[in-house]
């Protein structure tokens, strides 16, 4: 080595190790550097640390040449040590530190709002996808799980605490699940997947405005309430009774009758639903009991025949009146529909346009409910099997976006709702062949069959018409269901279809449920 | 001299927003890597010399807590000082990272709780 021509230093030893060879001598003179670095009392205890370290290293290197990968970790330390002791010197004159800004990041950042909305975006949906997956597994939900609690952890940065909350109450579920303390049983799944749809909407909602602190709502505080029960049910169903217990998971499956998520078609309501109520037209149902009451004593007074026509016109007003407390827009069920087609469109990678007019008519709730059910059905089946592909839309010289337009009128009592998309439409020949395969069209008179005839035949009971069995939509399509519910209901659906231009379903409802009326048919 | 810093967590949002709370903080910062898994921040930390690792825990693949082993387990390593960045702040995880001289931050945070810790984890008493 050179002899020693300047203080120690941390270049200088630096330079001393690149230098030194593994005679005796330069062992002294690297140890000496050591010490005189270290005797300095200023130096801060991760500098010490480093320091200390890198000595021992460089002690207990086993001898080689300079530059073998000890000597670059001892290094390393050295180097890292002396960015530390800048580091305390720039602390300790400590002005400029104590005037460093400390920025909210939820104010001064749109950019990064907008690059949150867009990432948590991506997750919410991946996490709904893992969900829906068909037999989801450990990875699946671990994937949904590790997306919740990355918006968890966004969201509480941007303090958005809506979405916060909401993230982390469904994180919580999947806890359970991952902890196998809870089952992925569909009802889990499609409470987790209503999560996945909220979320999805406090995004609109910060994208359309940043500042927008939600209002409270129902919904959302239900959805809140539920996630919870989740998360601390240590009872009741949705536990695993033990970690092999088979699971049933399947939220689109269409087939089985006695699924959840078919039971509003198939008239099962549960026991205490409820439903919104405009408090006039309670006001009117009071009003009209007791105007009733009048006149009934009125009758015992002056003799019955005089009053009959009375109590008569105000019964037949009354009844006018409960069948209004029932009423409710179908603008509700149809949020519904609006979030499957935007994780159907999601899930299959389709470019969707979803366009709804009409959504203030008024139905009964009863009504309203086998409304949605439907809707969400023909609504999913039109993403995931009437629009074609972004590439064969290109193909037919179609706009790769796909539009389905969902339009209610008024047509005397009934509502009419109408689903069509612009996608492939129906295929005459497809059908008609499953149909005889199915023995429910003689190939005899096949031919024959009108183009509408030939149509209806995708509401016989089993007659698939998708060409691929999706994850989204299973076997069965399940319209013969939706045509079992809306007839129950003394309603009918209808299809039409051009080939390649699209196909449109039509609803007629009765804009009152006529089974509150009458004894249900099975 | 300023520090080096590595930020990893699969989340590009998080990673920006940590950067600029160290920016915030008025740590000197030198460079800023970022990784999105731990596999790419064990090969970031092989060719750049990082003073301080910022590391995110619920993370695809190898996951933070793996990602620390790894690194303490290196000797080469040894000069990086580790701080853990979650939203998973229990008592027991904190006080086991400790022992292992991990620092901890937990999410949310603001400038002045990533400044304290970043100094704490290096070891200078903060002015």
């Amino acid at each position: 080595l050179p002899p020693r021509s300047t203080a120690p230093s941390f270049e200088g030893l630096e330079a001393l190790l690149f230098a030194a060879g593994d005679d005796a001598s330069d062992r002294r003179r690297v140890d000496a550097a050591f010490d005189e670095l270290l005797r300095d009392d200023a130096l801060s205890r991760g500098v010490r640390e480093l320091l200390d370290a890198a000595r021992a290293r460089w002690r207990e290197r086993p001898a080689a040449r300079a530059g073998d990968a000890e000597l670059d970790a001892v290094r390393a330390l050295l180097r890292s040590a002396r960015r530390r002791q800048d580091l305390r010197d720039v602390v300790s004159s400590s002005a400029p530190f104590a005037a460093a800004p400390t920025p909210p990041m939820s104010e001064d950042d749109t950019g990064l709002l907008a690059d949150f909305v867009a990432e948590s975006r991506t997750l919410v949906r991946a996490a709904a996808a893992a969900l829906a997956t068909r037999e989801a597994g450990p990875h699946d939900v671990n994937a949904a799980l590790r997306a919740f609690h990355t918006i968890k952890g966004t969201s509480s940065m941007l303090g958005r605490e809506h979405v916060t909350r909401l993230s982390h109450a469904a994180e919580g579920v999947l806890t359970r699940v991952r902890d196998q303390a809870c089952e992925l049983a569909p009802e889990v799944v499609s409470l987790l997947l209503r999560a996945c749809q909220q979320l999805d909407d406090f995004l609109d909602g910060l994208q359309t405005d940043p500042d927008a602190a939600p209002a409270g709502s129902d919904d959302v505080d239900r959805l809140l309430r539920e996630l919870e029960a989740r998360r601390t049910d240590t009872g009741s169903s949705g536990i695993r009774a033990g970690p092999s217990a088979e699971r049933a998971v399947d939220p689109f499956q269409l087939a089985p009758r006695n699924s959840p998520h078919l039971s509003p078609l198939l008239g099962a309501r549960a026991p205490d639903a409820t439903t919104r109520v405009q408090t006039d037209r309670l006001d009117e149902v009071a009003r009209l009991v007791d105007a009733l009451g009048r006149t009934l004593d009125r009758a015992a007074e002056s003799g019955p025949e005089a009053r009959w026509s009375d109590a008569a016109r105000v019964i037949a007003e009354l009844q006018h009146a409960t069948a209004a407390v029932r009423r409710v827009p179908i603008r509700g069920p149809l949020h519904r529909v609006r979030r499957v087609v935007r994780e159907v469109s999601a899930q299959t990678g389709k470019a969707v346009a979803f366009v709804v007019t009409g959504d203030e008519h008024e139905v009964d709730c009863g009504v309203a409910e086998v409304i949605g059910e439907a809707l969400v059905h023909l609504a999913r089946n039109a993403v995931d099997h009437g629009l074609e592909s972004a590439e064969q839309r290109r193909m037919a010289r179609k706009p790769e976006e796909g539009t389905i337009r969902l339009t209610a009128s008024r047509a005397g009592d009934d509502l009419v709702i109408e689903v069509a998309d612009d996608g492939r439409g129906l295929e005459r020949t497809r059908l008609l062949s499953t149909a005889i395969a199915r023995g429910l069209v003689a190939p005899a008179t096949a031919a024959r069959q009108s183009d509408a005839d030939v149509w209806r035949l995708v509401f016989a009971p089993g007659l698939s018409t998708a060409r691929e069995v999706t994850e989204l939509s299973g076997r069965g399509v399940g319209l013969d269901i939706v045509r079992q519910s809306c007839e129950s209901l003394g309603g009918a659906v209808d299809v039409t279809s051009r080939p390649g231009a699209g196909t449109t379903f039509t609803l007629r409802l009765p804009v009152t449920d006529g089974r509150a009326a009458k004894p249900r048919s099975g | 001299m300023a520090l080096n810093f590595l930020i990893v967590d699969d989340s590009a949002v998080m990673r920006a927003m940590l950067l600029r709370a160290l920016r915030g903080s008025g740590l000197p910062i030198a460079a800023a890597h970022e990784a999105g898994t731990g596999n790419e921040a064990l090969d970031l930390l092989a060719c750049h010399e990082v003073d301080v690792a910022m590391i995110d825990i619920n993370m695809p693949g190898m996951n933070g807590m793996e990602l620390v082993e790894h690194i303490r387990a290196n000797p080469a390593l040894a000069h990086v000082t580790l701080v853990v960045v979650s939203t998973e702040g229990s008592e027991v995880r904190i006080a086991a990272l400790a022992e292992k001289g991990v620092r901890f931050v937990h999410k949310p945070f603001a400038p002045e709780q990533v400044r304290t810790t970043v100094l704490e984890a290096l070891g200078v008493a903060d002015a």
